[in-house]
């Protein structure tokens, strides 16, 4: 078992700066997603903790000792990857115990472990088979089985789960939680799917052009993103954006490209005429039976079900604005509807640094 | 849409001429190598008279065919093998490290691929008059003379090198990470995928390496190390040998490389394949 830490890690391409200066810590046994768009980085920070590449500064700590100069096989880790990378000449078995045939262990004690970690992914019937003659969630549970029978210090899984379908996903996703639960190794999981990050993740690390956007526990990045880009990136569907000026002597929010005013929500100190952006998730705004003072006129767009949700699309003044319901919804496209938006759960955002402006406490 | 007869007929026509030609030649030399009636020099005949097995007998036995067999064989044996380890380890070098001036020595290694032997001859058969390092031995009159100069060949390293590329990288980064070092990660996993282009790169090499007249016969003069086309060369020119055992002999030269093919043809048809269409 191990905690991992990086420290000021940076790393580039040629002249590409891929990480710039990334510091965090994982707790021992913690499950630490870390998530960003194309391009943010995370793989290589997941290839820079494996020792696949190298820092080109910075350091990386595994359970505190300094392994920026250890090559990748005396780090203690298993990977699962993308592709799930099983050497396709050997069977399952062989793809199972190659790192403990690499180390020379007994031949019993090898034969034990890839029976008990075969059984626990229920692999015993394809033992003896070759990559080749598996569907993809089986190659899937082989490259896990392969890394668990190492009973490394850290898990490291590179978005493990993309090739699957979307039921199978949800599955295999359940077993990795089950099994991190039960052996509490710490594991790094990088993902590009939020889903995948808000369900699995006990720590969040949101990731863009290779800085740390933000850390936090999935639902601190739901309701309390520090920027607009966390606020953008996590949640589905996404966040309403709403760009507003700040007016009536600092009490009120008029709507940018329209005469509509939103009461500025309390504890906030803004200077009048201040640019911003109000960020309110689709579940903080309400269809209303009627317009009404404070309330938003907007058409509806299309309404999207999938049987236990709704998501009204609708076009106003302000843009697009999405609004959340569990209610099945009598809405038609071209509707005229009246939004009221509980202005306590918006979020506000500055317009220049795209950064969170927080309440006063 | 049916084929006129007259069509059809051409067909057959031109199909059977080309065929006559293919097989005309090998159709003679079998003919002729198990004939027992005696040619003239410069002789040979397409329609099979009395069967015998003569000739052969008189090739491999009185001829001394079967020495020089042997030394085509240690020579093409040893040279096939220190080919193919050398061509693996250079082209896994090549496809999978980065080191300075691996360009260069791409370069160096393709430009022996446009040299022609003969422009290479005399200066090789200077090098083998000279003491080699570390043994301090001349080679010249040895075995060696003939197979250390096929061990390289940039055929087989380009051939190897192309077939390594296309290795997923993430296959050598788990073995690294389950703990393989690079003799590991290239006995264990790059070598076992690459099978197919290891067939047909030993049958290659093979052919080429049994095939090889100018380097033996230079390097080479004692008569008991020459090799099977060097000493065919010589008994053609012998005024007592028939038509009907040379033909004999050159069968016999020709059946190891026949033999080889046939026992991976299936590794060489796939890397011939695999080589033509990249995916």
């Amino acid at each position: 078992m191990g905690a991992v830490t990086l420290s000021n890690v940076s790393k580039s391409f040629g002249a590409v700066k891929v990480i710039r200066d990334v510091s965090i810590e994982i707790a021992e046994g913690e499950f630490c997603v870390l998530i960003g768009p194309s391009g943010s980085g995370k793989s290589t920070l997941l290839r820079i903790i494996a020792g696949l590449e190298e820092a080109t500064q910075g350091n990386v700590f595994i359970a505190e000792n300094d392994v920026t100069d250890l090559p990748a096989k005396e780090r203690d880790i298993a990977m699962v990857f993308q592709s799930y990378a099983l050497y396709p000449q050997m069977s399952v078995r062989e793809n199972m115990n190659f790192a403990l045939r690499l180390a020379r262990r007994p031949k019993a004690e090898i034969e034990a472990k890839v029976q008990e970690v075969a059984v626990m992914l229920g692999l015993e019937e394809l033992l003896d088979r070759l990559p080749k003659e598996l569907s993809g969630g089986q190659r899937q549970r082989v490259a896990m089985g392969r890394a668990i029978v190492r009973n490394p210090s850290v898990f490291l899984f590179d978005e493990p789960l993309s090739n699957l379908d979307a039921k199978l996903r949800s599955q295999v996703r359940g077993e990795i939680r089950d099994l991190h639960q039960r052996w509490k190794t710490t594991s790094i999981y990088v993902t590009h799917d939020q889903v995948e990050a808000m369900t699995m993740g006990e720590k969040i690390v949101v990731l863009r052009d290779g800085r740390v956007e933000q850390v936090g526990s999935p639902l601190e990045l739901y309701d309390f993103p520090e920027s607009l880009f966390v606020a953008g990136f996590i949640g589905s569907p996404a966040i309403n954006m709403i760009e507003a000026r700040v007016g009536d002597q600092g009490r009120a929010l008029s709507l940018a490209g329209t005469a509509h005013e939103l009461p500025l929500p309390e504890g906030y100190d803004l200077q009048s005429g201040q640019e911003v952006v109000i960020g309110i998730r689709p579940e903080y705004i309400d269809v209303a039976d009627a317009p009404d003072v404070g309330t938003l006129p907007a058409t509806v767009h299309a309404v999207e079900s999938t049987g236990s949700d709704t998501t009204v699309i609708c076009h106003s003044d302000m843009g697009q604005i999405l609004v959340a319901s569990k209610a099945r919804s009598a809405l038609r496209d071209g509707d005229q509807v009246a939004l009221r938006v509980r202005e306590d759960k918006a979020l506000i955002f500055d317009c220049a640094t795209e950064r969170r402006i927080l309440p006063r406490v | 849409m049916k084929k006129s007869p007259t069509l059809k007929t051409l067909q057959v026509i031109v199909y059977g001429l080309i065929l006559l030609i293919f097989v005309g030649p090998f159709w003679s030399v079998l003919v002729t190598a198990f004939s027992g009636t005696s040619l003239k020099p410069g002789q040979l005949t397409l329609i099979p008279q009395s069967f015998t097995l003569e000739n052969f007998r008189i090739a491999f036995f009185d001829m001394k065919v079967w020495r020089y067999l042997l030394n085509s064989l240690i020579v093409v044996g040893f040279g096939t093998i220190a080919q193919v380890l050398v061509s693996a380890l250079a082209a896994y070098a090549l496809a999978r490290k980065k080191f300075r001036g691996a360009a260069v020595v791409t370069l160096l290694i393709l430009t022996t691929l446009m040299l022609p032997e003969e422009v290479i001859a005399i200066p090789l058969y200077l090098v083998t008059l000279k003491p080699l390092p570390i043994i301090n031995e001349p080679i010249y009159n040895h075995y060696a003379a003939m197979i250390l100069p096929v061990v390289g060949w940039a055929f087989s390293i380009f051939m190897l090198t192309e077939f390594m590329r296309a290795v997923p990288k993430e296959l050598e980064e788990a073995a690294r990470i389950d703990g393989a070092n690079d003799w590991q990660v290239f006995g264990h996993v790059i070598l076992p995928l690459i099978r197919p282009a290891l067939g047909t790169v030993i049958i290659f090499g093979f052919i080429m390496i049994w095939d090889q007249y100018l380097l033996p016969l230079i390097v080479v003069q004692d008569h008991s190390l020459m090799t099977l086309p060097v000493a065919l060369a010589s008994l053609r020119v012998d005024p007592t040998i028939t038509p009907n055992i040379i033909v004999a002999a050159t069968l016999i030269a020709m059946a190891p490389s026949v033999i080889i093919y046939l026992l991976l043809q299936k590794h060489f048809n796939r890397g011939l394949m695999a080589g033509a269409v990249k995916g």
